[in-house]
């Protein structure tokens, strides 16, 4: 009985993905050169790449038709460790209106495959490994 | 005849288009559809959470002839994904804002309605400009319900187990009404707080240059207290409190009532509504809202305020009282001023 119950937990956790919904564009107030308060500014807002919602396997069961994102899920990534992707980076000082950045971590998704961006194009949404999830996250600076 | 109908056109094209724009949240949806309806499967779906709305939906408000925004929340899950809403992807203006609106009809806390109960201390989080919140619910997994950083705040008819915090780094209003909340501290700057016909089941602390009124407020709690520190204003006026608990500083107007008892339907529960029997808040409320930016003659389930107004966020109605859905009012106004001036436009437009 213990070895099914391990064998079933094994399994749970290999089977199982977590599911990130993905800012798939660049805010409204984002342009080139800009300068430092606009730049300032715009890190308070989501950023094209950010996680902005980690979701249980098979939450996202509806095609993505919003151009606001992708989905993207991740295999064998249990929902208690993808939540750390959902982390604020945030600032306690208020006063210069530096306050939470909205996402500590976002995909640099013009560093995908071609054939991942075309697959994000065609359909909004891609399966990848954790060893992809790892190489293409990028933490915003502090 | 034909020249004049593209001129006209061409003119009204250049004056900018207003819109009331509007979207769906559902608890009940599922995440990646367009918001556009309050369906739970499909394309035009709504969205799964209030922070997925605030991410897609993040706009300059004010550009072209200006944009409201209206979300409309529903769904009986709880909304507890994404750690708290952080309001800050819109540009705005006193004409052009944001409205949350709840569909809690109920006027007591509700469990079938769309609630939030988020992770992150404060459930929410705004920095946006004539925000407006209207029949919404926050349960207590932290104890902030909703810190106000930036603008001005309009709060009306919700119901949060927790509190209010400032946090506002320039001159900044939160009007308050008709709301069940657990006390604030107006802890930040150059603040201007009013707080009209509500039920708070915490204290009120006031300090840093800030000016607070209560007018019409139950505070339920014995052991509230209500505290004016470092010469800053709070004045009081036909609101109930227990007596011992204030400072000497606060601005005590003669209709205050003190440790009184209250007959709510189920305060446990988070039904503040006034019993038949009730001899503290019942009819012992002033009538007036001067100084108090938004007029209303309502209470929080949409009930018209007769006779001598009750204190706190509920107006006793014998059998017959019901529920009037409390439409995104503050839209609607402004859309009657962009219709007004867009008819002007064209009045003139036709002299010409």
């Amino acid at each position: 009985m213990k070895y099914l119950i391990l064998f079933l937990i094994f399994v749970v956790n290999v089977a199982y993905s977590a599911e990130f919904l993905v800012y798939a564009k660049e805010h409204y107030s984002y342009k080139e050169n800009m300068n430092a308060s606009e730049i300032k500014e715009n890190k308070t807002h989501y950023k094209k790449g950010d996680i902005v919602l980690v979701y249980k396997d098979g939450t996202l069961k509806e095609k993505c038709v919003n151009s606001a994102f992708y989905f993207i899920k991740i295999e064998s990534l249990s929902y208690a460790d993808a939540l750390i992707y959902m982390s604020e980076l945030a600032s306690t000082n208020l006063t210069e209106k530096e306050y939470d950045r909205k996402r500590k971590y976002h995909f640099d998704l013009d560093a995908f495959s071609q054939e991942l961006k075309d697959q994000l194009e065609a359909d909004r949404e891609i399966t990848i490994t954790i060893a992809q999830l790892e190489s293409n996250v990028v933490t915003k600076e502090e | 005849m034909k020249k004049y109908l593209l001129i006209l056109i061409l003119l009204f094209a250049c004056s900018g288009y207003s819109a009331l724009i509007e979207r769906y949240v559902n608890t009940a949806s599922t995440s990646g559809g367009d918001g556009t309806t309050n369906a739970t499967t499909g394309d035009n779906r709504a969205y799964a959470g209030i922070v997925e709305w605030e991410a897609a939906e993040g706009q300059d408000l004010t550009d072209g002839g200006g944009d409201t925004m209206s979300v409309y929340c529903s769904g009986s899950t709880e909304d507890n994904v994404g750690g708290r809403l952080l309001l800050n992807g819109f540009t705005t203006s006193e004409d052009y804002n944001v409205t949350v609106i709840g569909d809690n009809d109920t006027g007591a806390w509700s469990t079938s309605h769309y609630r939030m109960d988020m992770t992150t201390n404060p459930n929410i989080l705004s920095y946006e400009d004539y925000t407006v919140f209207r029949s919404l619910q926050i349960d207590v997994t932290v104890s902030v319900s909703i810190q106000q950083v930036y603008g001005n705040v309009t709060v009306d008819s919700c119901i949060f187990k927790g509190s209010f915090l400032s946090g506002s780094t320039s001159a900044a209003s939160m009007w308050v009404y008709n709301t069940i909340f657990n006390g604030i501290d107006c802890n930040d700057t150059d603040l201007t707080y009013l707080f009209y016909n509500c039920t708070s089941t915490g204290r009120f602390i006031v300090r840093a240059n800030t000016t607070c009124t209560l007018y019409n407020v139950i505070i339920t709690s014995a052991d509230a207290f209500l505290a004016a520190y470092e010469g800053n204003t709070l004045t009081v006026n036909y609101s109930s409190w227990t007596e011992d608990n204030a400072q000497s500083d606060i601005d005590s107007g003669a209709n205050n009532r003190y440790n009184q008892t209250f007959s709510f339907v189920d305060d446990t529960n988070y039904d503040y509504h006034l019993e038949s029997t009730d001899t503290g808040a019942l009819d012992y409320g002033g009538n007036s809202t001067t100084g108090f930016g938004i007029s209303y003659t309502d209470d929080i389930d949409g009930d018209t305020r007769t006779g001598t107004w009750d204190i706190g966020a509920d107006e006793y109605v014998s059998a017959g009282g019901g529920w009037t859905h409390k439409i995104n009012s503050v839209a609607a106004a402004n859309m009657a001023k962009v219709n007004t001036v867009a008819k002007a436009d064209i009045a003139e437009i036709n002299q010409t």
